[in-house]
């Protein structure tokens, strides 16, 4: 192995212990940033879907007050735990704030990047990888507090298989988002502000992705379409295999979707940096 | 206009608000000024807002649609109903996103010590910098909050309310909104003066602005009551928009807008003392 080919993975961990540091400067920022991200709306969308399952059982008669009705395809009891686990699997799914490459172009700071003897996207992987540890520790916790103080509702994966094929399709998908704010970020060599299409994407990608209803519950046609995408594969499935919804044969199915999507965005990717950087010239934009 | 605001005892309430409303045109013309230099970005901000009432929309056409069109209801809400609930909350977000884009900064602009330039200016420093960021294409995306509120109303009109019921509920309730945004927006950046650039604020705002976006019925009858009477986020769209269907009874209706007045007399003193903990290098 050649000298410089060693130093890459050495580059890596000295950025993830150095993205750390920077994480945990602000206490009180780092659990509001880090910890409670990605838990308000799967809660406000719990009280919702007990009013509407509650609505429901009053209309079927003889069913027991929120329980064994099914809406789409979802009892009760399920949805609680598809809820359970949005808040577990957001908080794995790379957000658009862990990346601030748009100011470093506009302000024509990624020139110091481009003259060392290094790839510049390496240092952006290294901040995917910190925001993946980070997030796995943060998610455990997560689901063992969900866990302790609601053993009977929460999540409990069926089998360390699914939680395996679950994982990994969470963070295949995690990666098309980094990949996907990456390409965002990199408009900025054209645009002047690009933080409403960061927004903008945001909002796609949970809805699409069932961040708000599982995809599966959604209307026939939507679920037909919107089960192709990765954002499906990153939310719904991976909670529906850990519930045992789904089995080997949709991850594997999903796997390669997502794996495709995922070398799309990876050449897209490229061909966009490229682009950019023919027209940067080192002094801000 | 004249540069400082009216001063001492005798100046009227009046005098004020012109002095006010004069500030604000300034802020209005500097906003379309800014923004004509970004064409692009004001077209995705506008549809940035139309994809977040979009998700909205149809996150709740999914749900009442799950039992057969016009059989479940949230919290007593039906599906029309509903419908209006969101145009309140287009509405409120219309505002914020016109007037008061500003409060994003606010903690950062507190530990820079940016907030300098602004207290030594005559006139209310909590006004002078929430409203300093006017944003067309905020108004862009209030005129579609609006315009989905009418077309929820005429839903309902004929069956639940009327017209003339309108005619000084839809103001009245524009008005509650504007007012419990702009105190309710300030209570959440209080929290910046003690707990500096933490985003306390930013997640104590989006943690209330979702379950504002919400009817309260949904919520256990202790988050409710919360909800309402101690941050008063029913005013954001909960009590606007039961107001205009006529849910409400007369005495709550009247008795309400009283609690949101001493809502803003409270939070006003704690952003005052807060304020006094201001150092100009607080990072």
């Amino acid at each position: 192995m050649s000298a410089a080919a060693a130093r890459g993975p050495l580059l890596l961990l000295r950025m993830v212990a150095y993205e750390f540091r920077k994480r945990i400067q602000f206490r009180a920022g780092f659990v509001v940033r880090e910890v409670l991200n990605g838990t308000v709306e799967p809660l406000v969308m719990l009280f919702v879907y007990t009013a509407l399952y509650g609505s429901a059982a009053s209309l079927a008669e003889g069913a027991a007050e929120g329980e064994e009705v099914a809406l789409g395809g979802w009892t009760y009891r399920e949805i609680i735990q598809y809820v359970a686990g949005l808040v577990v699997v957001r908080k794995l799914v790379f957000h658009n704030r862990a990346l601030d490459l748009a100011p470093e172009i506009f302000e024509g700071r990624v020139t110091k990047y481009l003259v060392m003897p290094f790839r510049f996207f390496v240092l952006l992987q290294g901040r995917f990888l910190q925001f993946t540890l980070m997030q796995l520790a943060v998610a455990t916790l997560a689901w063992c507090i969900g866990f302790a103080l609601a053993p009977e509702v929460w999540l409990v994966p069926v089998s360390a298989a699914a939680t395996l094929q679950a994982v990994t399709l969470v963070l295949m998908g995690s990666y098309c988002c980094f990949l996907v704010f990456f390409i965002l970020n990199a408009m900025a060599f054209w645009l002047d502000v690009i933080w409403s299409l960061l927004v903008m994407a945001w909002f796609v990608i949970g809805f699409t992705g069932g961040a708000l209803v599982p995809v599966s519950q959604m209307p026939e046609g939507m679920y037909e379409v919107l089960s192709y995408g990765f954002p499906y594969w990153m939310i719904t499935a991976p909670i529906e295999l850990l519930m045992g919804r789904l089995g080997a044969g949709d991850f594997l199915h999903g796997a390669a979707l997502v794996g495709g999507q995922l070398l799309a965005l990876d050449l897209l990717r490229r061909w966009v940096w490229r682009r950019g950087l023919a027209r940067y010239v080192g002094a801000g934009m | 206009m004249s540069a400082s605001p009216p001063q001492g005892s005798g100046v009227g309430f009046l005098a004020r608000l012109r002095w006010g409303l004069g500030v604000e045109r300034q802020y209005v013309r500097i906003g379309f000024v800014r923004k004509s230099q970004f064409r692009v970005e004001f077209v995705n901000q506008v549809l940035m807002d139309l994809c977040f009432y979009a998700s909205f929309i149809l996150t709740f056409d999914i749900l009442y649609g799950l039992g057969g069109e016009g059989r479940l209801n949230l919290g007593g809400w039906s599906h029309e109903e509903m419908r209006v609930y969101l145009g309140m909350v287009f509405v409120a977000d219309g505002l914020f996103m016109t007037f008061l884009g500003q409060q994003w900064h606010f903690g950062q602009d507190l530990k820079n010590g940016n907030l300098d330039s602004i207290r030594v200016r005559p006139g209310s420093t909590a006004f002078l910098y929430f409203f300093q960021r006017f944003s067309p294409e905020g108004l862009t995306n209030l005129l579609f909050g609006m315009a989905w509120l009418a077309f929820a109303l005429v839903g309902v009109v004929p069956g639940q309310t009327d017209g003339l019921t309108l005619l000084w509920a839809l103001p009245c309730a524009v008005a509650v909104i504007a007012w419990s945004q702009v105190f309710l927006m300030l209570s959440y950046n209080v929290v910046e003066f003690w707990l500096l650039n933490s985003d306390v604020g930013h997640l104590v705002s989006m943690l209330l602005s979702n379950f504002g976006e919400r009817p309260l019925e949904v919520y256990p009858s202790a988050i409710g009551r919360l909800l309402k009477f101690v941050l008063p986020v029913a005013g954001m769209a909960w009590y606007p928009a039961s107001l205009v269907l006529g849910r409400l009874d007369a005495g709550f209706a009247l008795a309400y807008p009283l609690l949101l007045v001493g809502f803003a007399v409270v939070v006003l003193r704690i952003f005052r003392r807060g304020l006094r903990r201001y150092e100009s290098a607080m990072g």
